[in-house]
């Protein structure tokens, strides 16, 4: 291993190497939390999210997206921060990062900063640089802008819940979505490191919104959708949640109480090196045999997912060990100062996120998409992101793909992510053991239809708007429209398609007052045959002359072969 | 033939068109005056003749060149408001910020039937009119939204953030609160440089709006010492966090059209 670090590196040339290093994370959304700006601080945010620039690739730019460092103690095949990787190797300081977010702040350049990390010395001595340059920039630079922030697996939850303080958003990385993957691409990693953090923040999130009300943050669309589905009112919902919680909170705490009042514990002040020689965090067997990471998010042998997510008591007792162990190091920063967060934000009040890693290794869409689908309902997550794999190291362990990073595979993710999230389907609708990958042809919605043409054809002036979000060429936003606009009149073709519905792949699906637009047969082949006609309008990037199936990895052609 | 019968018609009743400043107060006014005058909505017409335009006059019309009134301006909204609902007044004022000189006349017909319906009339999308103010108010909000994002700021030798920018729709008063609220300890100034006019913030203060002098356009553009290195430092972050692999310019072009570029720092 070679470590070439360089001293007196200039500002440019460290945000060169760092920005490079981070350009892979995909998160790079400031979406998620409304914050008016205040007085004496810099900066709010918006919800809905903003674009600053688009990149090259075509990517919204919203973000600065650096590493701290690109010095990594981990050796992950994929990645070009891996320490047998022989490159140069730097770090900001926590006054740099603020600089620099600072003044890219305020010439209206980005909306905040994201800030990732390689591991430098030892999980917790990361998260603590990562800690107190967000603290710095919250608390001396008075920044009110976005931050989002990794949380690095095996790092102390203290730490981990004093970056939620801070933060808006945090995620932790699945990196691949099965613990066999990880174990072939990311030896240092396992699961239980990577989803311990992921369930420390969301039982925060949940506490916080408990006890802040509507600014420790709003829950994701994945929940929105389910409730709507259930029919329950977001009440019904809560205090649902709120029973299954409460019987879980014995076992995983999310938040530190001294925090939230602002009372510190005893021997607070203590400085946080404390943490960085002790390494608090128990080793090998620190879960016990209470997690069984292989089925956590894994669909089980039966076809469901399985049911126990293995926090049983044996983590339990841990936990609170830790956390006692934990209580005394909240005086983050090296002097005796105690701390008091300002809790008005919130913790992590625009939710977590993950990121996986598409075609690096050999699993099924399939099997992605429930890893999704479990993360959305186990930990509440607001969204998932699938990152086409981009062989950066020349390692006998990585696939080649002659086709470059398998960017339709990834566009039919989002699309499949899309009807998770918006559409009330389940995993196991949008694909099957049998069927486990995606139409190359057809996106998955239309894909599912013409698989259940016996739900249709769907009458518009009656179906409930669950069954007319199923209609290929139908939305969200259409259906909404139509429901409110058949409250007052009989709707045909005509007003469908001011409303919004795209007739051309609607029209073999739905009937008008029992009319269907022109006599059409509901049978597969007729109606594949035409939608392939009335192409899908694909994405810039995917439907340009560059784009041929010579680009679709080894998976993409065996989904084709597969579903074709 | 048919002409003649025409202007027959027309010569029983004048058509009435008020002449407004193109501003939300002065096309307001506009609409309070004009629907005043009970003078039968067919025959009237609202326009924002540009500043030293000389319109063709139209034959068989009588002009009212109409004083905004911030009084009037303020009951037409809350009446608006009243009438149908918050959502509804926002569309119909949105519009009136667009570049499209049939604005003041488009929202003024709408409202006839927008007090009929009230909050209703969102759906109403068989209503040309109705129909025209949604597209332009459509088009202000995007537009509006992508320079929250598009808009840069230079910082001057004597600390002023400066942003300039040329939107299609008059933007000012939609775009400028927002870093407002943003950079309250900071002096901006936004400058449409197309409409010769800007929006001062000063550090803590109120923001105002109004024209520029050419005097105050000499004092900027003087950017301070630090202002190249950022700018260098913002390019160098540009280019290095594009994914080689993945390049699509057609799709940066997409999101991200020509005419927002201008004056976009990592565009030059
Ligand atoms: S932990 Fe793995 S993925 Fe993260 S920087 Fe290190 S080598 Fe890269």
């Amino acid at each position: 291993m070679a470590v070439i670090y360089q001293q007196n590196m200039s500002l440019e040339e460290k945000l060169r190497i760092l920005s490079d290093a981070a350009k892979y994370d995909v998160a790079c959304t400031s979406s998620g939390v409304d914050r008016a700006g205040g007085a004496g601080m810099a900066g709010n945010s918006v919800a809905v999210g903003i674009c600053h620039s688009f990149g090259a690739d075509g990517r919204c730019i919203s973000l600065l997206k650096i590493l701290f460092t690109n010095e990594c103690i981990y050796d992950c095949k994929y990645c070009i921060n891996r320490s047998s990787n022989d490159i140069v190797r730097t770090a900001f300081t926590p006054e740099e990062v603020c600089t620099l977010t600072m003044e890219f702040y305020r010439r209206n350049y980005i909306e905040g900063l994201f800030l990732s990390s390689g591991i430098m010395h030892s999980p917790n001595v990361t998260m603590e640089r990562i800690v107190k340059t967000l603290r710095m920039l919250r608390e001396t630079y008075r920044f009110n802008g976005y931050i989002h922030c990794k949380a690095i697996p095996g790092a102390d939850e203290s730490l981990v819940e004093m970056a939620g303080w801070y933060a808006d958003r945090m995620s932790v990385n699945l990196e691949l979505p099965t613990a066999e993957g990880l174990r072939q691409l990311a030896p240092h990693k396992n699961r239980k490191n990577i989803l311990q953090p992921m369930r420390k923040i969301q039982n925060g999130i949940e506490e916080s919104r408990e006890l802040l009300g509507a600014c420790g943050g709003n829950k994701g669309s994945y929940w929105h959708t389910r409730r709507k589905l259930e029919g329950k009112t977001e009440l019904q919902k809560q205090e649902e949640d709120a029973a299954l919680f409460a019987r879980d909170r014995g076992k995983i705490r999310g938040l530190n109480p001294h925090i939230l009042t602002g009372v510190s514990p005893e021997g607070a002040g203590r400085s946080m090196s404390g943490v960085q020689q002790k390494d608090a965090v128990p080793k090998a067997d620190f879960w016990g045999t209470g997690l069984p990471d292989e089925d956590l998010l894994m669909p089980s042998a039966q076809g469901g997912l399985a049911e126990a997510d293995g926090y049983g008591d044996t983590s339990c007792r841990i936990w609170k060990e830790s956390a006692s162990a934990a209580e005394g190091r909240y005086g983050i920063h090296a002097g005796h100062e105690t701390l008091s967060c300002r809790t008005a934000r919130g913790f992590v009040p625009a939710g977590q996120s993950t990121q996986m890693i598409i075609g690096a290794t050999p699993e099924t869409d399939f099997e992605v998409m429930s890893v999704a689908e479990a993360l959305y309902q186990k930990f509440d997550l607001k969204r998932v992101f699938y990152s086409a794999f981009v062989r950066v190291n020349d390692d006998a362990s990585l696939p080649v793909l002659p086709g470059g990073p398998p960017l339709l595979r990834e566009h039919r993710m989002y699309q499949a992510d899309w009807l998770l999230r918006y559409y009330g389907f389940a995993a196991g609708e949008i694909l099957t053991r049998e069927r486990p990958n995606f139409n190359v042809l057809l996106d998955p919605k239309c894909n599912w239809a013409i698989g259940h043409l016996e739900m249709f054809p769907v009458e518009v002036n009656q179906a409930d708007y669950f069954k007319l979000l199923r209609v290929p060429g139908l939305g969200p936003k259409s259906a909404r429209r139509i429901v409110e606009a058949r409250k007052s009149a009989v709707l045909d073709f005509r007003d469908l398609k001011k409303l919004g519905v795209v007739l051309k792949r609607a029209l073999y699906f739905i009937t008008c007052s029992g009319r269907m637009l022109y006599s059409t047969k509901l049978e597969e082949d007729y109606i594949v045959q035409h939608l392939l006609d009335a192409s899908e309008k694909l994405p810039a990037h995917l439907s340009e002359d560059h784009f041929t199936y010579r680009q679709m990895s080894l998976f993409d052609v065996g989904g084709m072969l597969e579903n074709g | 033939m048919q002409g003649g019968r025409i202007m027959l018609l027309r010569e029983e009743k004048l058509n009435r068109i008020y002449e407004c400043e193109d501003t939300l107060e002065g096309i307001l006014t506009g609409i309070y005056q004009a629907w005043d005058a009970s003078y039968g909505h067919a025959y009237i017409h609202l326009t924002v003749p540009a500043a030293g335009e000389s319109e063709s006059m139209l034959l068989f019309s009588e002009y009212h060149t109409v004083v905004p009134d911030a009084k009037q301006a303020q009951k037409v909204i809350q009446t608006i408001r009243k009438k149908t609902s918050e959502k509804v007044c926002e569309k119909l004022l949105g519009a009136l910020y667009s570049t499209n000189p049939e604005k003041a006349d488009a929202v003024y017909h709408v409202l006839p039937e927008a007090f009929r319906m009230g909050w209703r009339v969102i759906g109403n999308l068989a209503d040309p009119y109705m129909q025209a103010v949604f597209e332009m108010n459509r088009a202000v909000r995007n537009e509006a939204h992508e320079y929250l994002g598009f808009l840069r700021f230079e910082e001057q030798k004597n600390g002023v953030l400066l942003a300039r920018f040329s939107p299609k729709n008059d933007l000012l008063e939609l775009v400028a609160p927002h870093f407002a609220d943003r950079f309250p300890g900071e002096n901006f100034v936004i400058y449409d440089t197309g409409r010769k006019k800007a929006a001062f913030h000063q550090q803590n203060g109120p923001l105002v709006i109004r024209g520029l002098f050419e005097e105050e356009l000499a004092c900027f553009f003087q950017i301070s010492p630090k202002e190249a290195q950022f700018q260098a430092m913002w390019r160098l972050f540009f280019e290095t966090v594009a994914i080689e692999e993945r390049t699509n310019k057609e799709l940066q072009r997409n999101f991200m059209p020509y005419r927002y570029r201008t004056y976009m720092t990592e565009m030059h």
